[in-house]
């Protein structure tokens, strides 16, 4: 054979090798053997008599055994046996997806949420419902206890009351946006945890804080924020919002 | 046109898929082959249309010796270098019984169905 030839198979073998690594380890060498042997037997077929191969019956007979780089992925979901029945498709558009997909290869959306959305739509949730609750409570005690509310004026109790209901409000159905993965609720969440570090920014500025407790749970939440936002821009991506 | 198309590549891929082992299976009854005779009874007896990469056979070969449904042993050949010679387990013996059957029952079903659907029944 033509040392072009030889390097032409030389090369197929060495990329199926390479997509075999992590895959089929213990048997690496056997499968080589074995696409080795059907490339000879193939050019040799396709070769009458003794004429030596030529360079585009060797090429014509490694494109019908297809891609190496495919093979490794091919023999991965074979490797997996019974998983392949129940093979994973794209939530969003239906193609099948390989074993180890992030990210669908057809339309691009992720296959599955990061852990870090998870826990910040989780955590939005219970404040949401905790602050609607918490809300509730607030405006209908002064009635379950039949006199005024003891601490705030009137006029700030109806502002607190409708504070914690509202931020509530937003938080919950953001926190169901994360979960689902919706560009409302990427959106959603970027906005309120800018309002969040801005209030909490505000009063440690402004003095409105007093005591000790309150500067640290402001400190906290102004860190907080700030670390969820960084990573939700860094996850933009999981939402489809591309830029 | 070029999302049907892709519409009915996507199809095809998936019905050859499940039906290039029940052929594999098919070939194999009773004699043993390795995988270049095995690429090119398909392409023969297929007369062309089951024009399956090849390299999608040894993957699904692999996977179906995994199940216990062929077993595979290097064998010496006459004019020719070792080869990996492939032929059915008991195991793949009953399996393809029952997968034929199977099979002829489906293709039977979907056939009544695609024709009463296609004139409007």
């Amino acid at each position: 054979m033509s040392e072009e030839i030889d390097r032409l198979i030389r090369d197929y073998l060495e990329n199926l090798k390479k997509s075999l690594r992590g895959i089929a380890e213990e048997n690496v060498d056997e499968v080589v053997r074995e696409i080795r042997t059907h490339i000879e037997d193939a050019v040799r077929s396709k070769t009458e008599g003794e004429r030596p191969p030529e360079l585009q019956t060797v090429q014509r007979v490694l494109e019908k055994l297809g891609d190496p780089k495919r093979y490794g992925r091919e023999l991965a979901i074979a490797k997996m046996g019974m998983k392949l029945d129940k093979a994973k498709y794209c939530p969003y558009c239906g193609a099948e997806l390989a074993p180890r997909d992030v990210f669908c290869a057809e339309c691009g959306r992720p296959t599955e949420k990061p852990i870090g959305v998870y826990i910040i739509s989780v955590l939005s949730i219970l404040a949401g419902a905790s602050m609607i609750f918490r809300g509730a409570l607030l405006f209908v005690s002064p009635y379950m206890m039949r006199r005024p509310p003891l601490v705030f004026g009137m006029e700030n109790f109806i502002i607190v009351v409708m504070l914690e209901l509202v931020i509530g409000g937003v938080l919950l159905p953001t926190g169901i946006g994360l979960w689902k993965l919706k560009k409302w609720g990427w959106c959603t969440a970027i906005v309120a945890s800018i309002l969040i570090f801005g209030n909490a920014v505000y009063d440690l500025i402004g003095g409105a804080v007093v005591t000790h407790l309150r500067t640290t749970s402001m400190i906290v939440a102004a860190t907080m924020t700030t670390l969820i936002l960084l990573y939700l821009v860094a996850r933009r991506k999981f939402f489809g919002i591309k830029w | 046109m070029i999302a049907l198309e892709r519409s009915i590549d996507q199809w095809t891929t998936q019905a050859r898929k499940g039906t290039l082992q029940l052929c594999l299976m098919a070939l194999l009854k009773g004699r043993e082959l390795y995988g270049y005779e095995i690429a090119e009874y398909v392409e023969r007896y297929s007369e062309g249309e089951l024009a399956v990469t090849e390299g999608t056979i040894y993957p699904l070969l692999h996977r179906m010796e995994n199940d216990g449904v062929v077993k595979s042993h290097w064998k010496e050949s006459t004019g020719g270098p070792p080869r990996r010679y492939y032929a059915l387990t008991i195991k793949g013996e009953d399996l393809l019984k029952r997968i034929l059957g199977e099979w002829k029952r489906y293709t039977e079903a979907c056939q009544r169905i695609t024709e009463r659907g296609m004139k409007g029944e």
